[in-house]
């Protein structure tokens, strides 16, 4: 059998990349690198999902025990205490979603944002992003962005309310390390003040916090949607 | 037993346990929780602890069947599965038990043979895989499955081969692009 030499391009070293994640044999630093990649990279999110396939065959030499009777019974409680989670609220949404048409109903949602942008003196790049639940979900917040004026407004699509949690928007860089804009609502608009200039290649992201915000100043909850930015 | 009308089912179960049908969770559970008990007890080894996980799995498994995506190929069981083992590591990893496992345990754990139901074998590549990892060097070997079965990292690796970072990298991700090499053959 042949042995593979060294990763020697980008396409091998996400490949590599990519096993070493599903393995779990990094380190945190890379690791989180590696968590946001998933989040904000379809192709590489692909190949990690394989490595996980492959790397499920292990799994198989163990013997199934039965699982103690106690079991059920408190996870039939665990799910009273969910109750209102967004994330299945997303999914229930996705079949009503995908009946009308997205882009339409997308593009409203842009121009209802633009009725609240503030007038600018003269015309400045403005980018909008449609932040949308992982694998093609609907859509559940348009951003609309004004770099030079350090503002964002985030416009509720299809978010559902879950008491006791704060939406929260994220800027995640290439550098794959997310950057909090602010807390932001379940059901209507509202305008979050940032320090750093976007470039326009990052992504906005969403996720469910305690409310006021992740105390971490990183996402401890659910990241439920991303989108990229693009100019107006 | 017709293997490929249960996994349908299996799917069939979690697409509604994504619109919220509880019964379709207990079906799953049902079908599936002495595997991902199995799974839990190996990693955690801890009778408690495993519990824990599997409760924390389950409703896992209600708030996220809406990402399984049978389109793209992968086998419920897989998905599910490779959840527990995740959620697991995670779990041994807060507790921070896994640094005092020496690396040899992954080693000793015997493989049981293959599981009768097929359908809870994930890809019905087991045997494939047993070969492919016995084709790689004994000791590397060990460390894949320290990673895999006891949270060992590649610090924590090095550390305990006594080798440097770089090389226990360069093992390791070799012997990951050998594995998937013989796997594809």
């Amino acid at each position: 059998m042949s042995d593979l030499g060294p990763p020697t391009g980008p396409e091998d070293s996400d490949e590599v990349l990519a096993a070493e994640y599903a393995l779990g044999v990094l380190d945190p630093p890379e690791r989180d690198v590696a968590e946001r990649r998933v989040l904000t990279d379809p192709t590489f999110a692909e190949r990690v999902d394989d490595w996980r396939a492959r790397l499920a065959a292990l799994l198989d030499g163990l013997a199934p025990v039965a699982a103690p009777e106690g079991v059920w019974p408190r996870i039939v409680e665990g799910l009273g205490a969910l109750g209102n989670v967004v994330e299945l609220r997303l999914r229930r949404s996705l079949v009503i979603w995908r009946s009308v048409s997205a882009a339409a109903a997308s593009a409203a949602a842009v121009l209802a944002i633009v009725a609240f942008m503030p007038r600018a003196e003269k015309p400045a790049p403005v980018m909008t992003s449609e932040i949308a639940a992982a694998n093609k979900g609907p859509v559940v917040y348009v951003a609309m962005m004004d770099p030079a004026r350090h503002r964002v407004i985030l416009q509720p699509v299809s978010m559902t309310s879950t008491p006791g949690r704060s939406p929260e928007l994220w800027l995640i860089g290439a550098d794959g390390k997310p950057v909090a804009i602010g807390v932001a609502e379940f059901g209507k608009p509202v305008e979050l003040k940032f320090n750093k200039t976007p470039t326009g290649a990052e992504l906005l992201a969403v996720s469910i916090e305690p409310v006021g915000g992740s105390p971490t100043g990183q996402p401890t909850g659910p990241v439920v949607a991303t989108g990229k930015l693009q100019l107006l | 037993m017709d293997v490929v009308a249960d996994r349908q089912q299996l799917t069939l179960a979690l697409g509604r346990v994504a619109a919220g049908d509880q019964a379709a969770l207990q079906q799953v559970y049902r079908q599936t929780s002495a595997k991902l008990f199995g799974i839990c007890l190996r990693i955690l080894g801890d009778r408690s602890e495993a519990e824990d996980a599997l409760q924390d799995i389950y409703l896992t498994v209600w708030r996220r069947a809406g990402a399984f995506d049978a389109e793209r190929g992968v086998s419920p069981i897989t998905w599910l599965a490779t959840l527990a083992r995740n959620r697991a590591i995670d779990r041994l990893r807060a507790s921070k038990a896994h640094l005092n496992r020496p690396i040899d345990a992954a080693a000793e754990t015997p493989d049981a043979a293959p599981l009768a139901d097929a359908v809870l074998e994930s890809e019905g590549t087991y045997a494939r895989m047993q070969g492919c990892i016995g084709e790689l060097e004994p000791e590397t070997a060990r460390y894949i499955r320290a990673a895999f079965f006891d949270g060992h990292t590649y610090a924590t690796l090095a550390d305990a081969a006594g080798a440097p970072l770089g090389t226990m990298k360069s093992w390791i991700r070799r012997a990951l692009m050998r594995l998937r090499s013989c796997l594809e053959r």
